[in-house]
């Protein structure tokens, strides 16, 4: 690397830029605390504990993006019966998004959230899951799930 | 430092080529856990050791006297991690996620504007372009990030992009000595 000016200014100028955002990105976004999901609903938001969760052994088989077969055997919920703790009507929920620690997030429509057995939320290894069965591949496996915002339905 | 005029690889020079199409993928892979670290700190999706691959692109492209190099290496990457199943979460759309850098590299050495700066400022700026553009293609195609994220999230790929480019262009000067010696 030799000695240029006009790069090192610029590169100094990018770091500076990011260094920044990051700042700002860190504290616009809600702390996710162990052990919590936060559930947003409009302009309200619901910290659940993973212990408050009335959890039952989910069982099922979901596939990867390489046809590989998984076995699911542990305690979760249902993501309506999770919307249901909190007086959360599912019938006006147009969608629901559910994001990891690391802003990755997967989408489930309406009618998946009605349908029996389709979406849950499992407690694996000290952190929540994602889970969907029925999916293709492993794009809706979010893993370590910190929040869930919900999209009402236009009145 | 004007670019050398195009004309006919050599056998050393595909050889090399070949070689930077595979240690980028490598490198890729090696950098990634310690990438990742930062990313989780700074909670975006992973990503940032793409910038490092790359460089592998722009030093290819640099060195190498035949069109559309950058396009090449990209869609040979992307063969390759299918063949391998390395997808990730792109799955059959990698091909996009691997090519259109490459892409975007070949664009930008046809700009007269960009062949006339020093080799320091060209790699730099193919380099932090082609990482943007991995980083925005990988939004599409899977983050659909919004907001301040997906400004964070680009301009980390374009300050890293920056970094590595800088860095190749003086692996690319030692290179460029003994690839193209006899020229």
């Amino acid at each position: 690397m030799r000695k240029n000016r006009t790069l090192l200014i610029c590169t100094a100028a990018l770091l500076l830029l990011t260094c920044a955002l990051t700042i700002l990105h860190i504290s616009a976004s809600s702390e996710p605390v162990a052990g919590e999901i936060l559930v947003r609903v409009g302009s309200r938001q619901y910290a659940i504990p993973y212990d408050s969760l009335a959890a039952e052994e989910v069982h099922g088989t979901i596939i990867n993006g390489k046809g590989e077969e998984s076995v699911i055997n542990a305690p979760g919920i249902e993501i309506i019966a999770l919307l249901s703790t909190i007086n959360v009507d599912p019938s006006s929920i147009e969608s629901v998004s559910v994001i990891s620690a690391d802003e990755y997030h997967a989408e489930i429509a309406d009618h998946e959230l009605m349908e029996s057995e389709k979406a849950y939320l499992i407690l694996w290894d000290n952190s929540c899951r994602l889970v969907v069965f029925g999916d293709s591949n492993s794009k809706r496996a979010v893993r370590d799930v910190v929040r869930i915002d919900t999209v009402s339905k236009a009145s | 430092m004007r670019l050398p005029p195009r004309h006919r690889p050599t056998l050393r020079q595909l050889i090399f080529w070949a070689i930077c199409c595979d240690l980028g993928l490598v490198c890729k892979r090696l950098i990634a856990p310690a990438a990742n670290l930062l990313t989780d700190a700074m909670r975006i999706p992973g990503g940032i050791a793409t910038s490092f691959s790359l460089l592998f692109i722009v030093i290819g492209c640099e060195v190498m006297p035949f069109h559309y190099c950058g396009t090449l290496m990209g869609i040979t990457q992307g063969l390759i991690m299918m063949v391998l199943g390395h997808t990730g979460s792109m799955g059959p759309l990698a091909i996009i996620g691997y090519s259109f850098p490459g892409f975007i590299v070949d664009l930008l050495m046809r700009l007269p504007l960009v062949g006339k700066l020093k080799r320091a400022e060209r790699m730099a700026i193919m380099n932090a372009s082609a990482a943007a553009c991995a980083a925005i293609t990988a939004n599409i195609i899977v983050f659909r990030l919004t907001g301040l994220t997906l400004i964070l999230y680009s301009s980390t790929a374009l300050t890293a992009g920056t970094i590595c480019g800088w860095a190749s262009s003086g692996i690319a000067d030692r290179i460029d000595h003994y690839l193209n010696k006899n020229r």
